[in-house]
């Protein structure tokens, strides 16, 4: 942004570069080479020098859809811990089935993978869906700055989409976005230790068959589907079922 | 109050006029069952005053088949809420047109997504009258409902299967499943797929055996509700809901529900099934609430009440909120869903594969395989005999069906297109059910029992519907609430007894989950308000004693009354699943006690925020089953018809059924027992109806209520009804 | 900016009907319209299209003797543009004479064509966004348009929040009570900074001269299709 004073004589050269522009560019280089030779001697703020790199999520929902009967408790819990009621349309995780289908491509359970360059993120306007460095660096919904304007779910790349808009009674019915925050901010959460990186989430805790896990590292991923794990064990095969 | 959401759709399918009923005006009666009786006695028979006595049930135009049959579709406050095994169910009921000789006012109930995706669409049930004159489908969209003619996409004919698929088509236009949807555009969105409840060509073609099937093989069986859909000409209901559903205390209900299946269920990656087993866990249902999952099918192949062989890889599928699946999903995706007594049609198949290729035809068709699981051993039994033979053989009844095929799979598909479609004498006669095929063939002593050698008896021992494996001669309290009540109570909590020693003494190392005494100290001890009713918890077993001298007593009087309460409000009205509930006897605990009877209203406190109490709860259900026996009443009932088929006081049932008895001159006093190879004293069973109309207050003479007990109830209005038709039981 | 700009410096876009700036006048501005209708043009509109008597509440230019109103100008030449570009909130959206009463049935480009547009909204509209746009359209590159308001999301990404040099004063909670006091944020007084997607607080306006919030004026969200909200600001 520039500043008043130089404003004022502002002017073209042929090539269509304001000649301002130039002298803007040594004053920034003045500044760098400044604080370069005088490393040694200058601390660098940590505050001041922006951070850019992103940061990997230390926790990752991982799901073995195999497993999944399609009951719909991982979604019935996550709207009531989160939403205070129960909403399938605002779950953020979302099974998808087709009951009368083939197994096992007939289910499909679709969770955030907390991406590492998540461009949900990098689509917000208003810095209200961030990396909480706060809270394990997981992305997260602000809702405080959030304006409903819904470029988060256009950024997700997977399908469902994993932000959800809707509105929020917590803010006089004004839209804004929800996304899978492993429960930290869970109004509602049923256990003490609450929700996030330390404590315990709601679809995987409620899930009863044990279909959903939780991770601290970012899973090896192979296309859309890294987020699948063979949870299945020698109980489940002598039940019948397929643990392959 | 949590978990209702306000408001019932009440469809007029002849004017096509939709309106809607404050659902706070019947929240008292809870939900399901009890919602829908008061509101099918306040529209059928206060508002339209029905002629039910006049009706006739053998017409195809009248009875449950008449336009002015009313039937009701409804949810609980619990239903999607995630109280385990008690959110998905959905409760249907009417004028039946299965049942003989009177269709009674009846029941069914059907698992899955439909309920909970109702009250998502903001609907606690719906109501349904008239008829239709063209073939329509209702479009349930969040606020929006719109009847739909068939005609626009072709749906009349279609089989349960492509219906749904094209319903599912329709509403998401061009979208695909697996993305979010706004199926209604104003309104919210979803990736779910809209709920569907349909009939088959059997429904639509008015067979007294057809069902309303929704998803994969979830049936609402008994009744002949699909034959009474045909009638209205209403093809199906799809209700796709983006709304919320209140609930009070939604971190309490969590932690409720987390502790219930900690506490009570096994831990599917942790148990040791082995030793808990004893040696299998895959039997025979009801599980109890802790049982494990892998409750595949058990398909009755040639008279082995097996797991399923199914040799296809497969996972678990369960209905919504439920915690252990006794479904299953397939990968050819044959016939996903069927379970149980679902599986048992055509277990004489000459391999097993045409028995899952005919369960996956049996559910397109729309069919209810319990009729067929009697009958088809029956009919071919007779044709074996040359009595069924065919056209132009001079066979006593001539069909087209060639029944020299029996055993492979054309004749199943055979079987079942000829009694849909009715285009031939024999089918059309069949289609009709399996006892007015009988009373129509002048053969109604053939009903009998069937064994497995010998098949040329039908065991249809009450009201024209067939009985599957539970007799009433052995196992009382059902031939009782059956005979008492509208139809084959198909109510397990009992049989759970007989079951697991079914199943103690076939898989090696069993054994039973408890002893006699064991089970039954548990059960009484949680049979309130009877159990209270005793001196002391000894006394109070008497209601489990099963023994040839109790079954006539007033100890198992108060065991039918228990039952019939405790059904008609926790299972049928707050739809706790029969599959999973009561909690009684549960082996995963030590002291083997389950967590029944206090959890059910832990549950519905959290959900409703109401302190309904378990004692309540049993008087609502009181209250729900007088007002089922004041409509039954007006129907035509009376006391000289409550009997059982004829060979059911002549003939002794033929096998072995261990039930708990008393006999005080063992030393072994409670022990299970064989109570098979016994029938019942007629007399005796006219003396235990005069002790069970007394107990409940009704008019010993003809079994009707009297106005002293309904208006205890708070039912003076229905003993005014019963007076004016001259129903009304004196004291 | 740099192609476009350059672009501009060789080119220059040529405008056969602009009514403020053309040097034609009467029938022959009228004459060079219709000439442009010949072949592929783009349509540029700015302000909101009265739809009441008969559209007679704007009259574009006379023809033949015949006043032709903007409602019936824009319903003919938009369905044969290459593209329409609507310029400003009040045609984007209907913007301020849409608000109220809204007494001459102000409606959008978009409602009276029957098209989508591509809306570069702004009250006014900033002329970097206008020029940019323009000259992508005439250049043929392609750009995406947002879902819900048909604005270049390229031009409109952050919010005017997103930049706000007062963001410091916002994190800290030092808040303005009254309009007009210096030096601190304007949220408590109904900024709608926001809730505004455009880029004010980076480009600057006037050529970067200054901008509504460093005027010490709340910024009243011009470029969003809720403008103007009913009350812009508040005590």
């Amino acid at each position: 942004m520039k500043r008043k004073e130089e404003n004022n004589n502002k002017s073209m050269d042929a090539s269509g570069n304001h000649e301002l522009s130039r002298r803007g560019f040594l004053k920034i280089v003045g500044v760098f080479a400044i604080s370069a030779t005088g490393a040694g001697l200058i601390s660098c703020d940590k505050d001041t020098i922006p951070d850019l790199s992103p940061g990997v999520s230390l926790g990752y929902i991982l799901v073995d859809t195999k497993k999944c009967q399609g009951c719909l408790t991982c979604m019935i819990s996550c709207s009531l811990v989160n939403e205070g009621c129960v909403n399938l349309s605002l779950s953020r995780i979302q099974v998808v089935q087709n009951t009368l289908g083939c197994y096992p491509d007939n289910i499909h359970i679709s969770q955030c993978r907390q991406c590492e360059n998540p461009k949900c993120v990098d689509a917000c306007p208003n810095a209200a869906l961030i990396i909480d460095k706060e809270h394990g660096n997981v992305r997260l919904v602000k809702p405080n700055n959030c304006i409903g304007c819904g470029r988060c779910v256009m950024a997700c790349p997977y399908e469902p989409k994993k932000p959800i808009i809707a509105p929020d009674e917590r803010f006089g019915e004004l839209l804004k976005s929800r996304k899978c925050d492993l429960c930290i901010n869970a109004p509602h959460h049923f256990a003490s230790v609450g929700g996030g990186i330390e404590g315990v989430r709601a679809c995987e805790t409620m899930c009863p068959l044990g279909a959903i896990t939780f991770a601290t590292e970012m899973p090896e991923q192979e296309g859309d589907e890294g987020y699948e794990v063979n949870l299945r064990g020698l109980n489940w095969a002598f039940l019948g079922y397929d643990i392959s | 109050m949590g978990g209702y959401v306000g408001k019932i759709i009440r469809v007029d399918l002849t004017t096509r006029n939709i309106s809607f009923i404050d659902t706070a005006k019947y929240e008292k009666w809870g939900g399901g069952h009890g919602i829908g009786s008061a509101l099918f006695y306040d529209i059928a028979v206060k508002e339209k005053g029905l002629d039910f006595e006049n009706m006739d049930h053998n017409s195809p135009d009248d009875g449950g088949f008449h336009p002015d049959n009313v039937v009701t579709i409804m949810t609980s406050p619990l239903s999607a809420t995630g109280v385990p095994a008690a959110t998905g169910r959905t409760e249907v009921q009417g004028i039946g047109v299965q049942q003989y000789p009177i269709g009674w006012f009846t029941r069914s109930n059907f698992g899955g997504y439909f309920g909970p995706m109702l009250k998502f669409a903001g609907y606690d049930g719906i109501v349904i009258e008239g008829a239709s004159p063209n073939a329509v489908w209702i479009d349930i969209r969040d606020e929006n409902i719109t009847i739909r003619d068939c005609d626009e996409i072709g749906l009349w004919g279609k089989d349960t299967t492509e219906t749904q698929y094209m319903i599912w088509a329709y509403v998401a236009g061009q979208e695909t499943y697996g993305s979010w949807i706004s199926p209604n555009d104003t309104n919210g969105s979803t990736t779910q797929r809209p709920a569907v409840l349909t009939i088959g060509r059997a429904g639509e073609k008015k067979s007294r055996m057809a069902c309303l099937i929704h998803s994969a093989a979830c049936a609402a069986g008994q009744g002949g509700f699909g034959g009474v859909w045909g009638s209205k000409n209403l093809k199906a209901i799809s209700v796709i809901g983006t709304g919320s559903v209140p609930v009070d205390d939604p971190a309490g209900l969590l932690s409720a529900r987390l502790s219930n299946v900690r506490d009570y269920a096994l831990d599917v990656d942790k148990a040791d099934l082995m030793s808990l087993s004893r040696g299998m866990i895959r039997h025979n249902m009801p599980p109890t609430i802790m049982d494990a999952y892998g409750k595949t099918p058990t398909y009755f192949y040639n008279g082995d009440l097996t797991d399923s062989l199914r040799k296809e890889k497969k996972g678990p599928l369960s209905c919504m909120g439920c915690y252990a699946a006794c479904r299953g999903r397939y990968k050819s995706g044959k016939a996903n869903g069927a379970s149980c007594a679902g599986t048992w049609f055509y277990g004489q198949a000459d391999e097993r594969e045409f028995q899952i290729e005919a369960t996956d035809l049996i559910n397109r068709y729309g069919f209810n395989t319990y009729d067929f699981f009697q009958g088809l051993p029956y009919l071919n039994d007779l044709a074996e005999k040359g009595v069924i033979g065919l056209s132009g053989s001079g066979a006593e009844i001539e069909s087209d069906l060639d029944f020299s095929t029996f055993g492979s799979l054309e004749f199943a598909g055979e079987l079942l297109r000829i009694v849909a479609e009715r285009d031939t004498p024999f089918g059309d006669t069949v289609a009709d059910g399996f006892m007015r095929a009988v009373v129509k063939w002048g053969r109604v002593d053939d009903l009998g029992d069937n064994t497995e050698e010998d098949k040329s008896h039908l065991r249809f021992p009450y009201w024209g519907m067939p009985e599957h494996h539970y007799d009433g001669r052995a196992e009382v309290e059902w031939g009782y609430g059956t005979i008492l009540g509208d139809r084959d109570i198909n109510e397990h909590a009992f049989a759970q007894i007989y079951l697991d020693n079914y199943w103690g003494e076939r898989i090696p190392f069993r054994g039973t989950d408890a002893t006699a005494e064991e089970a039954v100290r548990i059960y009484s001890s949680k049979m309130l308000p009877q159990a209270n009713e005793y001196d002391s918890p000894e006394d109070a077993m008497q209601m489990l004693n099963y023994s040839t001298e109790n079954i006539y007593s007033i100890h198992i009087v108060r065991l039918v009354a228990w039952h019939r309460h405790f059904t008609r409000f926790f299972k049928e009205s707050m739809l706790f699943c029969d599959m999973k509930w009561p909690d009684f006897v549960n082996r995963s605990r030590e002291d083997k006690a389950g967590s029944s009877p206090w959890v059910e209203p832990q549950f519905i406190k959290t959900v409703t925020g109401k302190n309904l109490s378990f004692l309540e709860g049993m008087e609502i259900g009181r209250k729900i089953w007088n007002l089922d026996n004041a409509i039954w009443v007006l129907q035509g009932r009376h006391r000289d018809m409550v009997r059982f088929s004829e060979y059911m006081y002549k003939s002794p049932f033929p096998e072995t059924y261990k039930m708990p008895t008393y006999n005080p001159d063992k030393i072994k006093k409670w022990a299970y027992r064989d109570c098979g190879h016994r029938c019942f004293d007629s007399d005796k069973f006219e003396n235990f109806k005069t002790k069970f109309y007394t107990y409940e207050g009704w008019d010993i003479d003809t079994g009707w209520p009297t106005r002293q007990t309904l208006e205890e109830l708070d039912m003076g209005d229905v003993a005014d009804s019963l007076a004016y038709w001259g129903k009304l039981g004196t004291d | 900016m740099g192609d476009v700009l350059s672009w501009q410096q060789s080119n220059y876009m040529h405008a056969s009907f602009a009514k403020t700036f053309m040097s034609a006048a009467g029938d022959l501005a009228v004459q060079s319209l219709r000439a442009a209708q010949e072949n592929d043009y783009i349509l540029v509109v700015e302000g909101g299209v009265p739809a009441a008597f008969d559209g007679m509440a704007c009259t574009l230019f006379t023809e033949n003797g015949r006043d032709v109103t903007m409602l019936e100008a824009v319903q003919e030449l938009a369905p044969n543009a290459q593209a329409v570009v609507c310029v400003g909130t009040c045609a984007s959206y209907g913007g301020i004479p849409a608000s109220g009463s809204n007494p001459t049935a102000v409606k959008t480009v978009s409602e009276v064509a029957g098209i989508p547009t591509i809306n570069i909204p702004g009250c006014p509209a900033h002329p970097d966004w206008v020029a940019a746009t323009i000259a992508k359209v005439l250049c043929g590159e392609k750009f995406i348009l947002d879902d819900n308001d048909s604005r270049p999301v390229d031009i409109f990404h952050r919010t005017v929040h997103y930049f706000c040099p007062r963001r410091p004063l916002y994190d800290k909670g030092h808040f303005a009570t009254e309009i007009g006091q210096e030096g601190k944020c304007f949220y408590k007084l109904g900024c709608k900074g926001p809730y505004t997607i455009a880029d004010c607080s980076a480009r600057g306006w006037n050529n970067g001269f200054n901008y509504c919030i460093q005027a010490n004026v709340p910024c009243a969200g011009c470029a969003e299709k809720s403008f103007p909200a009913d009350q812009l600001f508040k005590r």
